[in-house]
């Protein structure tokens, strides 16, 4: 009940008029960014938290989530008409969505995304309400040895797990690791890899990181690759609104998406990748008619995008509750949270409980905002995916001078960003994921003041984090969670060299 | 088409460079770590993370050698050469690109203001990306720099760097 009372209040914050503003502001740019390829919803936040360091912390924020929220839809609009996903989670809507929009039905993909979206969202964000309350009453409890395990646990899974190679995703990891360790040590004052430069010994702003490896590196990548050939954009024809057996189709795969996406979201895991891909899987298998598959079957859109928009939802928790990021928006949002002195964390929930809740019911708000304006607008968002390559590319890379300068004017900082521009390519190259960088980048330092907080308290026993079975057993998990896909990869090519 | 995990990903000499380069900074943190003077109330200090990520580093160095010798041997052995996702095609692109990055440094640098500078790193990546340098992408680019800096400026009372045109702008 109590925590009804909260969402309520909450939503009072919510529905005030400059809130409501920035939570419109945010679909709307999270819906463009989506829908243009190239531009990820955590390059937009990064873009923003420049411009945004003077206005309101909860606004702002709420801005934030409406980005992230936006872009899923503006993506999945992307994956349908153009078979090109903006983002890594659609990839599944691009095969079966756009094989639709070929065979005349663009009009109902949009429809069962949009709405399945909205349904996964809501009752996602309910999701949250009830779960966050319940983990920081869990996580008033923790010790720091508890939130270091958690956060080498969070490490593995979002680096090493679900990637394509391990070793890869570690060294994305490692590097961000490294960085994070750039500047002035907060306990001792004593510099650490900075070299007597000033600019390193402020430490390596995450921003810059985010806009050097996502803007510059993305551009450098697609303009290497550049051949002059414009992508196809599929006309939306069909009717917008669903036929009775499409609604009937689509429900179901709705709400098992939702049921994928949350919890995975929620995991310390991170990405909506995962639940996407399998809630498709799982569509396939239960179709009623699976010849359709791979042809346009509703199924496949309606899943994977209820999962898409779950997960997205779903991560929100370990970020509110335990102020565990656990994918590259999610730490660029962290780092919105921390522009403004705001940790979140189970404290978050009493200090400053009005804008928590208020973030909370802001995510059910824009949900609905997403659905009311994006359906009817789709003809205007439709008009953006034919902006040539040439001015999109050239206009990010000024905006992403253009936040960097604001933030530091300096020629030190712009050639960071330079350098990680190429570091981002290269890795773009190699196929080295670049999200655990930025999580690295965040999260290092953090989990580095939890492992010295806990050996002062054991007074330097290193065996602390395996006396309490807290963090005992978030270790194990942890080494699980890396050892298990080297021991599948191991046995796959058992089999493989046995047939 | 195969789609073994083993076609995508760095060639063994890239893998060389990458262990290389992950071995010289971990041996780069390590000899940092050592500067630092050593702690002496309880707990550890500030080195004790920066030895930690050492080892973390150079083992990735490590296994990225592995790597590369693997791909190697199995590259002699079968006449399979490991290929990066996409071959480049236009690596002119490239380096427009980072000439107006630099471009828009020496324009910092030299006074030169953020309107030139992100002009000519707007005009740059339009090249890159096949538009002629012209009035068509000159225009554009100023007219888009130039209200960047004065909504900078005059709406959220942030200071991007300013040249003489900006002065002239802003006075």
């Amino acid at each position: 009940m109590e925590t009804l009372n909260l969402l309520w209040a909450g939503l009072a914050v919510a529905l005030q008029p400059g809130n409501l503003l920035f939570a419109g502001v945010g679909v709307m740019l999270g819906t463009l960014v989506g829908i243009l390829p190239g531009i990820s919803p955590s390059l937009t936040v990064a873009l923003l938290l420049p411009v945004t360091f003077k206005l309101d912390p909860t606004g702002s924020i709420i801005m934030f989530a409406g980005i992230y929220f936006g872009a899923m839809y503006g993506s999945s609009t992307t994956a349908i008409l153009l078979n090109t996903p903006g983002e890594a989670a659609s990839i599944a809507t691009a095969i079966e969505g756009h094989s639709m929009a070929k065979a005349g039905r663009a009009g109902a993909a949009l429809s069962t995304a949009a709405i399945g979206s909205f349904v996964a969202g809501s009752i996602a964000s309910l999701g949250l309400a009830m779960l966050a309350p319940a983990i920081v009453e869990l996580a008033v409890s923790f010790g720091p040895w508890d939130y270091f395990a958690l956060m080498v646990l969070a490490f593995i899974t979002v680096s090493a797990t679900f990637g394509d190679s391990v070793m890869r995703g570690l060294t994305s990891l490692a590097l961000g690791l490294v960085f994070g360790l750039v500047g002035i040590d907060k306990l001792t004052g004593q510099g650490r890899l900075a070299f007597d430069i000033p600019n390193l010994l402020d430490g390596i702003s995450v921003t810059t990181m985010a806009v050097g490896l996502f803007a510059i590196g993305e551009t450098m990548h697609v303009a290497s690759r550049f051949s002059g050939i414009a992508d196809k954009v599929e006309a939306v024809r069909g009717s917008l609104w669903m036929t009775r057996e499409e609604w009937k189709r689509s429900w179901k795969p709705w709400l098992r998406g939702i049921c994928l996406g949350f919890p995975i979201g929620a995991l310390p895991a991170g990405g909506a990748e995962v639940p996407t891909l399998l809630s498709y899987t799982i569509e396939r298998k239960l179709a009623v008619k699976p010849e359709e598959f791979g042809h346009g079957a509703i199924e496949g859109v309606a899943g994977p995008e209820a999962a898409n928009n779950a997960a997205a939802t779903g991560t929100m928790v370990p970020l509110l509750a335990l102020g565990l990021p656990t994918s590259a928006t999610a730490a660029m949002m962290l780092a919105g949270f921390q522009q403004y002195g705001l940790v979140p964390g189970p404290l978050l929930f009493i200090t400053n409980a009005d804008l928590v809740w208020g973030l909370i019911a802001s995510f059910m708000v824009g949900n609905l905002m997403l659905l009311v304006l994006n359906l009817p607008l789709v003809g205007l968002w439709v008009k953006l995916l034919s902006v040539p390559q040439t001015w999109l590319y050239a206009g990010i890379l000024v905006f992403a001078a253009m936040g960097t300068l604001a933030a530091n004017p300096s020629l030190t900082e712009l050639a960071i960003l330079v350098g990680f521009g190429v570091t981002g390519y290269l890795m773009r190259c190699w196929d080295y994921p670049v999200a655990p960088m930025i999580v690295g980048l965040i999260l290092g330092p953090m989990a580095e003041s939890q492992f010295r907080r806990a050996l002062q308290i054991s007074l330097g026993d290193t065996w602390v984090f395996f006396k309490h079975p807290g963090s005992a057993i978030l270790l194990a998990l942890a080494l699980f969670a890396l050892v298990a896909p080297l021991l599948f990869r191991q046995l796959r090519s058992f089999k493989g060299e046995d047939a | 088409m195969s789609t073994n995990s083993h076609t995508f990903g760095p060639s063994w000499r890239a893998l060389t460079g990458i262990a290389l380069t992950l071995l010289t900074l971990a041996l780069l943190i390590w000899l940092d770590a050592n500067r630092l003077p050593e702690q002496v109330t309880v707990g550890v200090g500030p080195a004790a993370a920066m030895r930690i990520v050492a080892l973390f580093v150079a083992a990735l160095g490590v296994a990225h050698g592995v790597a590369a010798w693997r791909s190697r041997v199995r590259e002699a052995k079968e006449g399979f050469t490991l290929r990066e996702t996409l071959p480049t095609t236009n690596p002119a692109g490239l380096a427009w690109i980072l000439g107006g990055l630099a471009a828009l440094g020496a324009s910092v640098h030299f006074g030169g203001g953020f309107v030139i500078g992100a002009t000519t790193l707007f005009v740059a990546t339009a090249r890159a990306f096949g538009q002629p340098v012209g009035a068509r992408s000159v225009c554009i680019g100023l007219v888009l720099t130039t209200l960047v800096f004065v909504f900078f400026g005059r709406v959220l009372s942030l200071s991007l760097p300013a040249g003489p045109f900006e002065r002239l702008l802003l006075a």
